[in-house]
Order: structure tokens, then sequence, then C-alpha cells
């Protein structure tokens, strides 16, 4: 009986996604052991867990359990929520918006295409919300362009 | 009043603890309203018909063997259906009713589990239909083992000069070498005077379930279950015993 908290953020890592123009360079994406606290510009693009605000609050709870039985053994559903920020490049780094946007757009897409193929036992993806392409801010401060991702997603526990 | 949330009932249906595998239960005991209204009457008049008993259980799909696919598929006619709505305690309430089973319905959906359905017990043999009783023991053993006593509950809770009876064993896990003999007995104090009132047949060598039945005699207060065990091998045996009598007996 537990929570696949673990595995969820393993298989994330795991998601092969390309490079808006490349069938061979990957967008690097981080396990939550590798929380990114400073982007550099070199890193980019890159998808990793929101520092700080990762793991979702309220929706964390296990909101409702679907079988009879002992409490060790009964069936509940999960819902958890993950936030994920994607940074495309430091805000800057190009010209202008037109250098960043259909890149960060079109890698945001192939991220959300890879979400959504997630296939992990005992856990289905119930939702992605992607915010606004933009400006964001790592923990030290810095602007960059890109989105945040909250990943919704159902588990099942004693299936 | 005491308000308890189902999420530890028991679910046992002939002989298989389904309790992680069922999402709903629904019990339902009824009578037909025979219209006998005359003229000069009142108003609409009936009279009690047949009862109809039946049960309905949502279970989820688990193809693995003894689990709910393989047994419930079958369609079974002649076994027994025992809730413990509130989980096990000795005493506990429970709802029981030999049944056949009317349907299979496997169901699936893209955002679900697969289901194989609501389930439609209905009430099977020349029997009161859905019983509800109280739970004996619910539990396993490894040796010769007595229940705890348990007192009727229903008012007044006293012995009673003719009562009808029955109880269902359900064996959710057999015995590789050891055998039971499962009996109920009935006492007037609870500790002393001990008689059996009613032996079950299954000897705790496979997974079953039976019930037994006990014709309208004196019934006393207190009952329990006695398993005496033939062998020393020391194996486990998981059963529950369900006890039901004649509610409309008081005296």
């Amino acid at each position: 009986m537990a929570l696949a908290t673990a595995t969820i953020t393993a298989a994330i890592a795991g998601m092969t996604v390309y490079k808006y123009g490349s069938t061979t360079t990957k967008i690097s994406i981080k396990d939550i052991n590798a929380l990114d606290p400073h982007v550099e510009a070199r890193d980019c693009p890159i998808l990793f867990p929101a520092p700080g605000e990762w793991k979702g609050g309220a929706e964390g709870a296990p909101d409702e359990e679907t079988t009879f039985g002992t409490a060790s053994t009964r069936m509940w559903t999960v819902h958890q929520v993950f936030k994920y920020l994607f940074v495309q490049a430091q805000a800057g780094s190009e010209r202008d918006i037109n250098d960043y946007y259909l890149p960060a757009s079109a890698n945001a897409d192939s991220i959300w295409s890879a979400l959504l193929a997630l296939d992990i036992s005992g856990v289905d993806v119930e939702g992605v919300n992607m915010s606004p392409v933009g400006v964001v801010t790592d923990p030290t401060g810095t602007q960059h362009i890109g989105c945040f991702f909250d990943v919704t997603f159902r588990e099942r526990i004693n299936a | 009043m005491a308000k308890v949330s189902a999420k530890n009932c028991v679910v046992l249906v002939g002989g298989y603890v389904f309790s992680t595998y069922t999402t709903q239960f629904d019990a339902s005991k009824s009578v037909d309203a025979l219209d006998a209204t005359g003229f000069a009457d009142g108003s609409k008049n009936f009279i009690p018909g047949i009862g109809i008993s039946e049960m309905t259980l949502n279970m989820l799909w688990d193809s693995t063997t003894s689990k709910t696919l393989e047994r419930m598929s079958l369609l079974t006619a002649g076994s027994n259906l025992t809730l413990i709505p509130e989980g096990y305690t000795a005493g506990a309430k429970t709802i029981s009713m030999p049944y056949m089973q009317a349907n299979f319905t496997p169901t699936g959906s893209p955002t679900s589990l697969v289901g194989i359905g609501s389930i439609k017990f209905a009430n099977y043999g020349n029997t009161q239909g859905v019983e509800f009783g109280q739970a004996l023991y619910h539990g396993t053993i490894t040796a010769t083992s007595t229940g705890t006593a348990v007192q009727d509950t229903i008012t007044p809770a006293s012995d009673l000069t003719s009562c009808a009876a029955a109880a269902t064993l359900h064996i959710w896990t057999a015995c590789a070498t050891d055998t039971y003999a499962i009996v109920v007995q009935h006492s007037s104090d609870g500790s002393t005077s001990w008689s059996t009132i009613m032996t079950f047949a299954a000897t705790g060598a496979a997974v079953t379930s039976e019930r037994q039945t006990f014709a309208a005699a004196a019934l006393k207060r207190y009952r329990r279950y006695l398993a005496t065990r033939t062998g020393a091998a020391g194996n486990t045996l998981g059963f529950t015993v369900h006890f039901w009598r004649d509610p409309t007996q008081s005296t």
C-alpha cells in the first residue's frame, strides 16, 4: 500500500522529448533528485520539478476509497498534482520574443504529448494544465521564457 | 445513534472474501402487496403476497486464479452471500442470503478499472430470503477453537420457546491436511451448558460455503461456534459464521 510518487517522477524524467527542429537532441528532463535551483543558458531547454511547489497540496490527499475491507487492503483512488517548470531559454538571450516563441511553444506541445502518453502501472494521467508561455522565474530570481505544467495523476492503491 | 461507515464491510461470496473487489452493495427484502380492495372499503386495501429477496454487488475485475472473473463468471446457484457491513466484531450485524447468480456483466471505459458490473443475486431455495443476523466469527484459527458467546440482540434478547434459525459458514482459507468439525452451539447464560444445534458438513478441506437450518424449537439466547481439529499440522483455517434466527419470535 503505497503511493507511486517516485515511480511517476522517474517515468517523467525518462520521457523522450526532442527539441524543436531536431530528431536527435532531447529536451533535458530532471527527476526529483535533480531540482535545478538556477538554470544556466547551456541547460536549456529543460523541464524539471518546480522547486518548493512540485507536489500539490490539497489534491495530494486520498479523496476516495473505492472498495470494502480492512484498511490496509482496501482499494483507494488518490489524485496528486505535480508541478513542473519548463524553461526554453533565459530571457534576453535572444533579440526578441519571436526568437523564443515558436520553439518554446513547439517544445511545450511535445512535452504535453509525452505526458499524455505516459504509461505507468496503476497510475493514470488525469489532466495536464499548462500556464501561458511567457516569462517565468527560477528560484534564484533569474527570468526565463517558459511555462509551468501541472500534471494530475490518478493512482490506484491495492488495485 | 451511532452512524457507521461501510468502509470495513466484509463481503463473502460462496466462501471467497471479495471485500476489496466490491465497490457497492445493495440488499433488498420486500413483499408483494396484493390488492384486496372490495366495495365499501374506505381506502385501497392490500394484503401481503410472497416475499422477494435479492442482493446486488458492484465488483471489479481480477483475472487471476480464484478471483472475481473466474468465480463470478460461473453464474453459480445454491451458494451463499454474506455481508458484515460494519466490519467484523463478535456479534456484528450480518446480511446473508442463499443465492442464484442472475447475471455477469463485465464493463469498462478508458478512464476506469475493468469491472464485472452490477451482479444480481436472487434468493435460492425455500428459505427466508435475506437474513439479518449476527456474526459468530470471521477470522483464522490453527487449532481447536471455541468462539466468543454472542448474545441475541433482537428485543427481547431471551431464551425462546420455539424459534427457527439458520447459520451460514464460509471457508475462505482451506487447510492442507488438518480437518475441522464446525458446529454452532447455544446456551442460556453464555458460559455453561452449551449444546450443539447445527453441524456443518464442510471440514475446512476446501473453500466453500454452507447453510444449515434449525427447525423451530427451544432456542437459547447465547450462541457460539466450536471448531474441533483433527490432525496436528496446525494449518490455518479461515472461516466466517453468520447466525440468523426468526426475528418475529419474541417468547
